[in-house]
């Protein structure tokens, strides 16, 4: 069951296109990531959504209701923004209880409502606090219980965890996670971080330039990239992305991207007749390749070391490989020389292929 | 070591010139008003007489021949600050809010209204003194409280509007757009949430317009007569059926000094950091 559908929403800032033609349906209950760079137009769509911004053209539905004319407060939308945005002459409890207030609920009912949402957010010792005197995990937390406590149809959050310290952040993405589960919230998340999206969400909608890229569960997205901007945005570290080209030779079909061949035989019969002779874009991730620093079994591309990063606990290995640098993910945290020669083992299956002009995937 | 002592000696004696060249009219304003009638013309002047409080009994008390005027002038001046400022900053605030918060309610945007705003204080004030003395006098308003108060705010809310509105621009935009979101009217937006972010915007609008009011002599002069006169005017034109009222003219002034600088200590801290907030954006 749909709760939250947008259809043909476009908006334009004088010659910028923000949203192209939005065409967005959110189930009831489910985590939705709106994921892309900025000036993608998350934030935008998640402001005509809440009713900060007027579509050009375009029609909101929030269940059965058509929710596009109305102003924001009848909306039954929440909202957490990047910046907490808290009432800050007000103490928590007041922030908490002033959507409710505006509801003219019964001062027994706002109570009890205030009182459960702190207790699930574990913040029921600062209601008696003002915004300044909480740290940045804490106003969070507030902002979040704001939304919350109105349980409305929809919870909007436009990334926010931007403003938060790395050690809060994986924190705050449980918190999210358990809001959504428990409390069966509908929730739609803007976000330009793909750990976000692989960590939280169950439907991924890709944005770039206004437009929605993909929109699938997070799994589907990952896996099968419908066009490079996917592929190399969702997923950390980023896809290799290599220019090649087909080329057959007898009943081999081989892919040359100048500096290294693959034989692509095995995966002859999937491969479209039209994607031979056309310029195309090998997609690598980094953990599909086997790093090695002693020669393995074939299929493998040899290179050189030319610099280890690490990551948290993790090992990202540049790797040239004849003129081009590939992104190999090692999971432990290993410093090899630059220089050393390393070679890499992949399997067929696990590439992406894309063609290089439309940047559709083929395969 | 040596070349410091002097800067700080030339520091000091310029400094000192100054504060002399600034003080000695406040000065010799307070010891006027405390001399005698004998004291107050006399050559060589008296520099610090002893002091006799008679004038300033007359004005604050029953008794004397200038009683009345110089205390109901008080009071008038105080009615007509008052009122001025209340209605500046009601009104100032309320279309402040609207300028900064809705500007797409407001024609244009908003944009040309500040600039002819502005330009509303830029004519000399005499320029519609003139019209407004035929207005008022057609009204039968000359020489009420409410003529001043109208002429006034007439001159002062442009300025409290402009004003305000920075305090308003100032309020980070989500913190009112989460308002809207949680229900807020646009006018309990403005009463709850925008009103209280921008209370040291307010302070200083009441500070600057109680002042403005306070001080002003033209208009003053021109819309009053008999029954309204603020001490402004009072001060320039005391006579009494003896003398010029000099004495008694220099302790009004010292009472009229007072509210100004009283208001601005009371409200020193605010206004302090309210005039820096509205100005570093």
């Amino acid at each position: 069951m749909p709760t939250l559908s947008t259809s043909g929403v476009t908006k334009q800032y004088g010659k910028k296109l923000a949203l192209e033609n939005v065409n967005l349906s959110v189930d009831a209950g489910s985590f939705t990531c709106l994921l892309g760079p900025t000036g993608a137009g998350k934030t935008t769509l998640l402001r005509i959504i809440a009713g900060l911004e007027k579509p050009d053209s375009g029609a909101i539905h929030l269940g059965d209701r058509d929710i596009t004319g109305l102003p924001p407060g009848e909306r039954k939308v929440g909202m957490v923004f990047q910046t907490f945005a808290l009432y800050p002459h007000m103490t928590v409890y007041q922030n908490l209880a002033s959507p409710l207030t505006n509801m003219k609920l019964s001062k027994d009912e706002i109570d009890k409502r205030v009182k459960e949402t702190s207790a699930f957010l574990r913040m029921d010792k600062l209601l008696q606090r003002k915004p300044r005197e909480l740290s940045g995990g804490e106003q969070q937390r507030v902002a979040i219980g704001r939304a919350l406590v109105r349980r409305a149809d929809l919870c909007l959050l436009d990334e926010p965890l931007t403003n938060l310290d790395f050690k809060i952040r994986s924190d705050m993405r449980f918190e999210f996670r358990r809001m959504k589960d428990q409390l069966q919230q509908t929730i739609l998340y803007a976000t330009p971080d793909p750990e976000d999206a692989l960590a939280m969400a169950d439907k991924v909608a890709v944005m770039n330039n206004g437009r929605i890229e993909q929109y699938d569960a997070m799994t589907s997205v990952y896996s099968h990239p419908s066009n490079v901007f996917v592929a190399s945005y969702f997923g950390q570290p980023a896809m290799n992305l290599i220019d090649c080209v087909f080329k057959e030779e007898k009943d081999k079909l081989v892919l040359d991207a100048q500096s290294f061949t693959i034989d692509f035989t095995p995966l002859k019969s999937s491969i479209p007749r039209e994607a031979v002779g056309s310029k195309l874009v090998l997609g690598a991730r980094p953990m599909h390749l086997q790093l090695s620093t002693q020669k393995p079994d074939p299929p493998f591309l040899n290179g050189k070391v030319y610099l280890s990063e690490v990551l948290g606990s993790v090992t990202v290995v540049h790797v040239t490989v004849g003129d081009v640098l590939l992104r190999v993910f090692v999971s432990a945290v290993r410093r090899i020389p630059s220089g050393t020669p390393v070679w890499l083992s992949y399997e067929l299956e696990r590439f992406h292929l894309f063609d290089a002009q439309t940047g559709k995937a083929i395969r | 070591m040596r070349a410091n002592l002097v800067v700080r000696f030339v520091f000091i004696v310029v400094a000192a010139v100054v504060l002399i060249w600034t003080l000695f009219p406040v000065y010799w304003l307070a010891v006027t008003g405390v001399k005698t009638q004998t004291d107050v013309l006399t050559r060589p002047p008296v520099w610090l007489p002893n002091p006799d409080w008679h004038f300033y009994r007359d004005l604050l008390t029953a008794g004397g021949i200038a009683t009345g005027s110089g205390f109901f002038s008080l009071i008038d001046s105080l009615i007509i600050s008052s009122g001025t400022t209340l209605l500046c900053v009601i009104f100032g605030a309320m279309a402040a809010y609207v300028l900064s918060v809705f500007p797409g309610n407001v024609p244009t945007g908003g944009k040309s209204m500040a600039y002819t705003i502005l330009t509303f204080r830029m004519f000399p004030p005499i320029v519609p003194t003139i019209p407004l003395f035929w207005l008022f006098y057609t009204l039968g308003l000359l020489d009420t409280h409410a003529s001043l108060i109208i002429a006034f705010t007439t001159f002062n809310l442009p300025f409290a509007i402009y004003l305000m509105k920075t305090f308003f621009d100032d309020i980070p935009r989500p913190i009112l757009e989460a308002a809207l979101v949680d229900g807020y009217s646009p006018f309990k937006l403005f009463w709850k949430i925008a009103l209280r972010l921008a209370i040291p915007g307010l302070v200083s609008v009441s500070a600057l317009c109680f002042v403005f009011s306070w001080n002003e002599f033209l208009m003053s002069l021109i819309l009053t007569a008999t029954k309204v006169r603020p001490y402004t005017v009072l001060l320039a034109t005391w006579m009494t059926s003896m003398e010029i009222a000099w004495a008694h003219r220099a302790a009004l002034a010292v009472i009229g000094i007072i509210p100004p600088i009283l208001l601005v200590w009371i409200l020193r801290e605010r206004l302090v950091r309210g005039m820096t907030l509205g100005a570093v954006r």
